[in-house]
């Protein structure tokens, strides 16, 4: 294992730096939210017998069309309404940003190096950090003083807990199979042996739904539904806000994504430390980062194809299918680390 | 639950109707399909919109770089021929948005439109006893102003083209009904 | 606790207070569990109306459909009008289905006047008529599809509605609003190609079907929304009131096309679609099957068309040399100055039409003057309202769109 770890080389600051900044980081993020919208925008017009977005730079296809909607909402007056608790109302989404983003830095992303915050049981701090979230969005919604946003608010709660839930069991069920809790060496373990999606298949579904549900895709895009709840939780906002809250989702998915990506899809694999760190840095990220992308594609594709469920179907889904397979994948598990693979 | 329709009330016909119904033959029974094979429906489902992305189908035009020429017939735009206009009125009279107003031009009563209100139900094309108008196939119009939409009567004998703001439009498409793609867009010319 | 404000009638009321048992809360005011929802005016639907809902936590015990944001005194204003420019008035409040509105207009002026449209006329309306049926279906089933959350559904709805519209642009000259039917007879005759189009057209409709199937009808989500979501009973929908498509999902089989012919349909040879379970999966189902019969409906009209005339020889005997000239040149009908202000005789008529939505009545009294003295214009959707009422109580919020979409209502057509 060639871990590079705090201080052992001159140039860890400079790959920290990268890390958050450039690649998996804030860089990577702002460029690839900005693609995967465009391409599900750009997707559904196919579906549906149009062509999506095109007017802004035509030349590419209209690929900056979700610019010039951030520069508009940037642009937009901000309206912070009289009654909101103003605090928790600006608080609130960026919080969830925040913690939305966090993970990455404890993700290992690239063969031989280890991210800028390294210690064991990484996976573990992952999921703790990463069932914060629904907590935010309660506070938006209770803090927006507008019914659709409490709604849609409570919704968001229903729907996250009974979701994380089969999440987090689906992905510490692997972590049985490889027999740790830290990404780096569960990469290595799928390195060795099968990529964990054919390892624990049950797993792999259950996540992938699962991170359908708490990134807010079709068919569960449930707190926010349009017809019904206007814009769920995030009603009140306006402006640059209303931009980052629309934002979240996709911010979110691309985190999850990468953490299935490592967890199921071996990560960096094929490729392996060659001693080079640049090389290793930039063609290991690339590679990720070109799963996770195809696992987002496969996302944003199902809005057009599936509507929304219903709350009470969605939930009664999480906590009986998704919940008896995450057990399966347990089970699984279980067979397979004492079985098959001791 | 019961059924509370004063029977004594009914026309017989409308109770003879209720009860009887249609000729069953005439009726066809549309029965839901079974809930069950969730897999293959989900599976058929995410093909069908795959089928869609790998093959595209687009129904849209290109909107304003290229735009539809409707086909012969369609109803516009028109102006009038104060020459051939008798005066009859009858324009006025008939048009159902009371878009047309009459102007004085050497003793006659010549019309002329408020394209704000006008309707295009051609009423007054299709009244006019000396097919005074003549109709074109104009439409994407763009004023900005509303004082712009009323003509005068100098205006009004113009074609449309020769007064009318016009959003700048790239090349003009006939539509052509396709057994498989739905709509195409042939060049016009 | 006040039940029902709007009715007095005790059989309603009943209903209305066993839907409340439904769900039986303790509080019933507006508070600690009870929330009400204003959705609407503005919403993603059609056209406006607002939607008072009172929840208890996610399921509705109370539901008002507030009409009237988008009336347009149609009744009024033709009053005030000569007869032939009420045409282009009755098609404003159903954008979707214009064509049974003026044909079940006509249809009464014609029958005051004691005139009859030629058999090719007839046929031309029917074919129109059952075009805009097409779109209007599309629409109804676009609009169910958007409020499900099912974006791809409502662009494909509204785009394969634009083949009908152009397939009834190249016959009328307009896109939606085609004042196309007269009193004795139609405008226009036919272009020379537009069998063949109609042709390419309903195949492409009929190929599309099959993707609807696969991709709307049949998606487990669609149906896990829609399937036993907002049961209407048979007897509740006849004493209700309930018209069209939504009437015969309850499995009442009642078209006025069938009931009492108007136009060509005694002449064609079509069934009427008619589902047993009055859940909104059926309702959705029962618009797929009548888009089917429609087509089989235009392709056995245009097979069937008979040559002649498309204007009653009453009116045409009117025409100046200039108008006959034009008639025999390019079949387009001008019409004589006597139209523009029609006296029908003294009297009343009545007819209905079976537009997209459901039954629409005309009725019209006559003072022998050029402006009607009364026209009593009831739209499907304004008797279709009601459902809401009884519908939606008991299901849950979100169900609320899905009940919505799939009673196909539509503001303007009931505010008329």
């Amino acid at each position: 294992m060639v871990y590079i770890g705090p201080l052992e080389i001159p140039g860890r600051l400079i790959y920290d730096f990268l890390h958050i900044f450039i690649l998996p980081g804030f860089g990577a993020i702002l460029v690839l939210v900005i693609l995967i919208i465009w391409a599900e925008r750009k997707i559904a017009g196919l579906v549906q017998l149009r062509y999506g977005p095109l007017h802004v730079s035509r030349r590419i296809g209209g690929a900056l069309q979700l610019v010039a909607d951030l520069i508009r909402y940037s642009l937009q007056e901000f309206i912070v309404p009289e009654n909101v608790d103003k605090i928790a109302y600006l608080m609130a989404p960026a919080l969830a940003l925040l913690f939305a983003v966090i993970p990455i830095a404890f993700m290992p992303t690239a063969p031989g190096i280890a991210p800028p915050i390294y210690v064991e049981p990484n996976l573990l701090l992952i999921l703790a950090v990463i069932s914060l979230a629904p907590i935010f969005v309660i506070v938006t919604g209770v803090a927006s003083d507008n019914k659709f946003a409490f709604i849609g608010s409570l919704r968001e709660a229903f729907l996250m807990i009974s979701y994380e839930i089969p999440f987090i069991i689906s992905i510490l069920s692997t972590a049985f199979i490889y027999g740790t809790l830290d990404l780096y060496k569960i990469v290595e373990a799928q390195s060795k042996a099968f990529l964990g999606v054919l390892l624990n298949p049950f797993a792999a579904l259950v996540a992938y739904i699962a991170i359908l549900r708490i990134t807010g895709r079709f068919p569960f895009e449930i707190s926010e539904a349009e017809s019904e709840l206007v814009m769920g939780p995030y009603t009140e906002y306006s402006g640059l806000m209303y931009g980052v809250a629309m934002g979240i989702g996709y911010i979110k998915l691309y985190v999850y994504t990468l953490l299935f990506s490592i967890v199921f899809l071996g990560g960096w694999l094929p490729i392996s430390s060659t001693g080079n760190i640049v090389f290793d840095y930039i063609l290991g990220n690339i590679i990720l980062l070109i799963k996770a992308s195809i696992l987002m594609l496969i996302a944003v594709f199902l809005r057009s194809v599936y509507p929304r469920y219903r709350i009470d179907q969605a939930v009664r889904l999480g906590w009986s299918l998704i919940l008896i397979l995450s057990g399966a994948a347990v089970a699984w598990s279980l067979i397979i680390r004492l079985i098959i693979w001791r | 639950m019961s059924l509370r329709i004063v029977e004594e009330e009914m026309d017989p016909e409308i109770k003879e109707l209720i009860e009887k119904g249609f000729d069953k033959t005439k009726v066809l029974k549309v029965s839901l399909p079974k809930p069950g094979a969730v897999v293959q429906r989900n599976v058929d489902a995410l093909l069908t919109g795959f089928k869609y992305v790998v093959k595209p189908m687009r129904l849209t035009i290109d909107y304003p770089y290229k735009a539809v020429e409707y086909p012969e017939g369609y109803r516009g735009m028109f102006r009038v021929d104060d020459n051939k206009c008798v005066g009859c009125s009858l324009c006025d009279v008939v048009c159902p948005a009371d878009a047309i107003r009459l102007v004085l031009k050497d003793k006659k009563k010549v019309p002329v439109i408020n394209w704000g209100r006008c309707i295009f139900c051609y009423f007054c094309v299709d009244i006019c006893p000396v097919e005074a108008f003549e109709t074109t196939k104009y439409h994407d119009a763009v004023f900005t102003r509303f004082e712009d939409m009323l003509t005068t009567l100098e205006e009004f004998t113009k074609r449309p083209e020769d007064y009318v703001p016009m959003r700048k439009i790239g090349k003009r498409y006939k539509v052509v009904i396709d057994e498989y793609r739905g709509l195409r867009y042939e060049p016009v010319g | 606790m006040e039940v029902d404000r709007g009715s007095s009638n005790d059989f309603l009321s009943n209903l209305s207070q066993e839907l409340f048992m439904i769900r039986e809360t303790g509080v019933r005011e507006e508070g600690e569990r009870l929330i009400e929802l204003q959705i609407g005016p503005a919403h993603p639907g059609s056209g406006h109306m607002r939607i008072l809902a009172w929840v208890d936590g996610d399921i509705v015990v109370r539901c008002d459909p507030d009409i009237g944001f988008v009336h347009r005194t149609i009744e009024k204003l033709s009053e005030n009008r000569a007869y032939i420019k009420t045409i282009p008035l009755v098609e404003r409040p159903s954008l979707l289905d214009t064509t049974p509105m003026t044909i079940g207009y006509v249809n009464a002026v014609e029958k005051l006047m004691g005139i009859e449209a030629p058999p090719r006329a007839k046929y031309l309306r029917t074919i129109l008529a059952e075009i805009t049926r097409i779109a209007s279906h599309f629409y109804g089933i676009g609009i169910l599809a958007i409020f499900l959350g099912h974006s791809t559904g409502f662009m494909w709805a509204f785009g394969d509605r634009e083949v009908m519209i152009e397939l009834a642009t190249m016959l009328t000259g307009a896109r939606i609003t085609y004042a196309y039917v007269i009193p004795g007879g139609v405008r226009r005759d036919m272009p020379q190609n537009f069998p063949d189009q109609v042709e390419k057209g309903l195949r492409y409709i009929e190929r599309r079907l099959k993707d609807w199937e696969k991709l709307f009808l049949n998606n487990p989500v669609v149906e896990r929304r829609l399937r036993d979501i907002g049961v209407l009973k048979p007897v509740m929908a006849r004493r209700l009131g309930i018209t069209g498509p939504n009437l015969r999902a309850s499995g009442v089989d009642y078209d006025v096309r069938m009931a009492e012919p108007y136009e060509a349909y005694d002449e064609i040879d079509f069934m009427i679609p008619v589902a047993e379970e009055g859940d909104a999966y059926a309702r959705g189902l029962v618009r797929f099957k009548e888009i089917e019969q429609s087509i089989s409906i235009i392709r056995q009209a245009i097979k069937k068309i008979p040559d002649g005339d498309i204007i009653s020889p009453q009116i045409s005997r009117l025409f100046n040399p200039l108008m006959k000239k034009i008639y025999a040149e390019t079949r387009r009908v001008k019409f004589p100055s006597l139209l523009a202000t029609l006296k029908p005789p003294k009297g009343e008529a009545m007819a209905r039409v079976e537009a997209g939505r459901g039954e629409a009545l005309f009725h019209i009294i006559s003072d022998g003057s050029t402006n009607p003295y009364r026209f009593r214009f009831v739209t499907p959707s304004f008797r279709n309202v009601i459902l809401f009422k009884y519908l939606i109580p008991g299901h849950r919020l979100a169900d609320i769109p899905a009940i919505y979409g799939s009673i196909d209502y539509f503001p303007p057509e009931a505010d008329r």
